[in-house]
């Protein structure tokens, strides 16, 4: 395992994002970013409008440099939506990108919790605390990286997978186009003319 | 077809099956099996003369088993490649071909099936879809009325190259029809059989309709609809055309056709729903719209290829807009229908895109993967202390852990798939996974469960599967308890024991333990670990009288919003009827086994630190809560 | 009208028993004609149209339509419904709002005799509906309370078998005087059928 380095000074930036009222409409991001501001560690918290527009990017793009930020917490939606941008943008500004850590207060707060403002809020703070808390334990970490081997398969002979083998082939790959059945062509093969132009299936 | 077969960089596999897939992007190891057609593929010239000499007879799938073919047969004279193929099932071993074939010498009966492993770096799955068999609903009666026939059958009937040349008779009495019926959505948006609508029917109704009126302006047509949808380009302008030529669009879905049995006509009944009056009108003939259903070997399909499944059977896609045509498994790729019902349009769009996304990776020299792996801490194995062990290669599903008598247990860095699997299993925590640390996870449950922990309903999710339902619930505003707070790791079998007795001790009010389905694991077998730890420690908990409830497992898949809604409420239910001091004397209760059981967990290396660091969280956590309640 | 929440049809409908699918309806019509009986007894028979009004909150046209009294709940509909919609069990309700709201049933119901009655219950037993009951009430007989037998008007459907098995005639269909007057309109209907087929 990586070491820990013995510990530089901890500096969090965290960052609450609006998107626009999806958050903001049931959550006050600038309460979240005060409340934020005073856990341990942290030494930049701010809401922002859109933390994932180049705005937000540039916003802690910027504040990594001026307030030597070495983690950084964005709590806006989900990991699945946005991880690759946050990780990404803090790569760009020297940070390794594996010292950046979301917390989902969109999907699995705000949009869940609508009706329940106060709860949504006492939720939204914790989510925060928590990737905060991640956030300091976080390693530098490099991708690995992988040979590739230059040939496709494609699994069904139908429209889409003729479609999908030519147009790989087309490109110089080598494609195995694996059928089922003694002859290619699907359902495709089995159809008079087609919609709407009318025109033969084969 | 033609193009594909001819295409020198394409090699074309029929009659093969793909048996399994291991490895990871740009580094796939797939197994084929190269069904024996007993005709060698390199001396057959396509002739035919052995299917001429064959004497069996079979149905045609391919005719919808409206014509037979022979035991030796291709199952249409334009197959590609044009090979023919010996039934094993059917034939008879006359030996009749081998002389017809003649010095070719093409037909070999002692082939057998060939096993092959083939490199790529690659897949496109592109398995399509199937047809609903209308027989299972009695109210139209196909199966019974002779002149009750399905889309799929009235396409080969009309078929020049079809059985009857494309002269579209009926069945009972081979004479030409002179009132069709075409019923939409048979099988389709019925919650009784398949929900979905089914994409491409209502054009295909009207297709069918225009080529038939093309054929025989004398022919009348009735086609019977629910809703017409007709969103693509030029679609609604055919829609026009087809009610410019006299097709009749009635309105209302029928619900029940009978027979005379004399005539064999067809009465349909239904309501029309615009004159808001029954009608019961008759027909020579009635073709079924039937549903487009996933193919029967879907589930198949899926544990090989790792792939996932949304309502339905359709492979999940990983986002449905964002990234459409790409699988949750980096690498593999969703052509037509096998994703979700598409057109033939769609179908050679989302074909594209995939050479396009599985483009991206072929031109590389090489591909990055997350570093999200386990890694041995050697002092800490007690391998290497000669005991004997190796709990976590039994844990892993991909073999990625080299085990060897005197040595601490290493992790092949390019087999491991980071499930945590290894990590959560070790018995002496001397493994752990980048990324999704002991310390890590145990800093994030402490300031989740920093105030108030027992009105929290703690949720441990996978990341390819209840992480995603959760925010499906969130996308489809399916309102939950706001009570819940969530923790991340990428699979259930990350879920270590002590993180569930950490959150006990902590005070949570319920935890709930939740991953993928079994067979949707993005891990092959890591829900399985995670799911016979889960149940040992429901049987604990049970041991311990915990109220019941308070620990629940669920499985819950990314496609499954609601469930996941469903599942936080009950669960604030069941924290809702405990008594409140019943339910604090029961946390106290069970504190110290909890302490006593998550204690091991303190002296994997980090934690202590991030005890520390916890501490100092609680405090600025509670103390601001006190301030901002003042 | 007033419009409070939850005081819309839909709203009081959709919490009784069996309506929770009400809102699925599409229109299709599956369940008009899979019961083509009764549509063809009474043209505005529509269950399909009654689930729109319903969906339109078109409250009072409900209550009057003649569709949830006709419905005898065979539930062919019910099985045919590709939503899966419990149409019978919306129409029972409907019926039942109806009547709470102070509209009556427009069909003949069955009446008891108070003064012929016995109260032996046969009528109870064999009523396909529950709507019969025998009740016990404050006259003496025989040193017990006399029974008279007590039809819920919500229940009837005007079927006339309770008045077929009664010994003492002492229910009847209201726009029945007796029944030998059934059996003449019975036979005379019988003779048209019959001409008919002759023909």
């Amino acid at each position: 395992m990586a070491e820990q380095k013995p510990e530089d000074e901890l500096r969090i930036g965290v960052y609450i994002c609006h998107c626009g009222s999806n958050i903001a409409g049931v959550i006050d991001p600038a309460e979240v970013a005060e409340w934020a501001s005073h856990l341990p560690g942290v030494v930049r918290a701010t809401d922002t409008l859109y933390a994932c527009a180049d705005s937000g990017q540039t916003l802690i793009k910027e504040d990594i440099k001026k307030y030597n930020l070495n983690r950084v917490v964005v709590s806006a939606c989900s990991v699945r939506m946005h991880e690759t941008t946050f990780r990404a943008a803090v790569s760009e500004a020297g940070l390794n990108p594996f010292l950046m850590e979301m917390a989902n207060i969109r999907e699995q707060c705000t949009w869940a919790h609508g009706h329940d403002k106060d709860g949504a809020l006492r939720k939204a703070k914790d989510l925060t605390a928590s990737a905060i808390a991640k956030a300091r334990f976080l390693n530098p970490l490099t991708m690995i990286k992988v040979p590739v081997t230059k040939r496709a398969m494609v699994i069904g002979g139908g429209v889409a997978g003729i479609s999908a083998a030519l147009d790989l082939a087309d490109q110089g790959i080598e494609t195995i186009l694996v059928e089922k059945e003694p002859t290619i062509g699907g359902v495709m093969a089995q159809l008079n003319k087609t919609f709407p132009t009318m025109d033969c299936s084969i | 077809m033609v193009d594909a077969a001819r295409h020198p960089k394409i090699d074309v596999r029929t009659y093969t099956n793909v048996e399994r897939v291991e490895g990871y992007v740009g580094n796939f190891k797939v197994q084929l099996r190269e069904k024996a057609r007993h005709v060698l593929a390199d001396r057959c010239n396509g002739c035919g003369e052995c299917s001429k000499a064959c004497p069996i007879e079979v149905p045609n799938y391919f005719e919808m088993n409206l014509a037979p073919r022979k035991a030796a047969y291709v199952p249409m004279s334009q197959s590609v490649p044009l090979r023919y193929t010996i039934d094993e099932e059917a034939c008879i071993h006359c030996y009749k071909c081998v002389d017809a074939c003649g010095a070719l010498e093409a037909i070999d009966f002692s082939q057998e099936d060939k096993v092959v492993w083939e490199d790529i770096g690659s897949i496109v799955v592109a398995t399509g879809f199937n047809h609903f068999d209308p027989s299972v609903i009695p109210e139209y009666g196909y199966g019974r009325y002779p002149n009750v026939i399905t889309a799929m059958e009235m396409e080969r009937l009309n078929n020049s190259a079809g059985p009857t040349t494309g002269n579209l008779i009926r069945p009972s009495d081979q004479k030409n029809p002179q009132r069709l019926a075409i019923i939409n959505c048979v099988g389709s948006r019925d919650k009784r059989f398949n929900p979905w609508c089914s994409n491409f029917c209502c054009m295909y109704a009207i297709k069918n309709a225009v080529l038939l009126k093309q054929m025989n302006p004398e022919l009348e047509i009735s086609i019977y609809y629910m809703d017409i949808r007709t969103p693509s380009k030029g679609y609604e302008e055919f829609y026009d055309r087809a009610r410019s030529m006299g097709i009749r669009f009635i309105q209302g879905r029928p619900s029940l056709i009978t027979e005379d049995p004399q005539t064999k006509n067809l009465f349909v009944h239904s309501e029309d729903v615009v004159l808001g009056k029954i009608s019961e009108l008759e027909y020579d003939m009635v073709m079924l719209n039937q549903a487009a259903v996933p193919q029967p070997d879907v589930d198949t399909v899926s544990s090989v290829l790792n792939i996932t499944q949304s309502p339905g059977g359709w492979f999940m896609e990983y986002h449905p807009k964002l990234r459409p045509v790409d699988s949750p498994t980096d690498g593999i790729f969703l052509a037509g229908a096998c994703q979700g019902l598409k057109d033939i349009p769609s179908s050679v769009s989302s074909g594209l895109a995939t050479a396009s996304r599985a483009g991206r990776i072929l031109h590389s020299d090489e591909w990055e993967i997350e570093p999200i792996i386990a890694q041995v801490w050697e002092d800490r194995c007690v391998m290497a202390q000669g005991k004997v062990c190796g709990v976590c290669s039994r844990a892993c599903p991909y073999g990625a852990i080299v085990i060897e008598e005197g040595k601490a247990a290493s992790v092949t860095v390019a087999k491991c798939h980071g499930c945590g699997g290894c990590v959560a299993e070790c018995p002496h925590n001397a493994i752990t996974q980048m990324h999704f640390t002991d310390a890590q996870v145990l800093a994030q449950m402490r300031a989740l469960l920093a105030d108030r922990p027992e009105e929290k309903i703690f949720a441990f999710r996978c990341h390819w599967c209840s992480y995603g339902g959760a925010d499906l619930a969130g996308t489809s505003h399916f309102d939950y308890s706001a009570n819940e707070r969530g923790i991340r790791v990428m699979c259930s079998a990350r879920m270590d024991p002590d993180f569930i007795y950490e959150a006990f001790r902590l005070g949570a009010g319920a935890v709930l333990y939740s991953g993928c389905h079994p067979q949707d694991c993005h891990y092959i077998t890591g829900q399985r670990v995670g799911a016979t730890r889960a149940d040992r420690l429901q049987k604990l908990f049970e041991k311990l009288e915990m109220t019941s409830g308070r620990f629940r497992i669920e499985w819950i898949s990314a496609a499954e919003g609601d469930k996941y809604s469903r599942v936080i409420n009950e669960m604030q239910k069941v924290i809702d009827n405990i008594p409140h001091d019943q339910l604090m004397a029961e946390i106290e209760r069970l504190r110290p086994e909890m302490e006593k059981r998550a204690r091991r967990m303190y002296e994997t290396p980090g934690v202590d630190k991030a005890l520390v660091y916890s501490d100092e969280m609680v405090q600025a956590i509670t103390a601001k809560e006190v301030k901002s309640g003042a | 009208m007033e419009h409070e929440k939850g005081s819309d049809l839909r709203d009081l409908l959709i919490v009784l028993p069996g309506c929770e699918k009400l809102d699925m309806c599409f229109s299709c019509g599956t369940c008009v004609s899979r019961c083509p009986i009764q549509q063809k007894i009474e043209p505005a028979y529509n269950p399909r149209r009654l689930l729109k009004m319903i969906a339109l909150n078109m409250q009072q046209e409900s209550f009057t339509s003649i569709t949830p009294y006709l419905c005898s709940a065979c539930d062919l509909c019910y099985s045919a419904c590709p939503q899966e919609i419990h149409i019978s069990a919306v129409l029972n309700g409907v019926k039942k709002l109806a009547m709470q709201a102070g509209f009556s049933t427009p069909l003949k119901t069955a009446r008891v005799d108070a003064l012929t009655c016995v109260g032996c219950g046969f009528c109870e037993k064999v009523c396909p509906y529950q709507a019969i009951t025998v009740k016990e009430t404050n006259v003496p007989l025989r040193g017990k309370n006399l029974l008279i037998a007590e039809v819920d008007g919500a229940k009837c459907m005007a079927c006339g078998t309770c008045s077929s098995i009664c010994r003492s005639n002492s229910i009847e269909l209201q726009d029945r005087e007796n029944s030998e007057e059934v059996v003449q309109d019975l036979w005379s209907w019988l003779e048209t059928v019959e001409m008919g087929a002759e023909k």
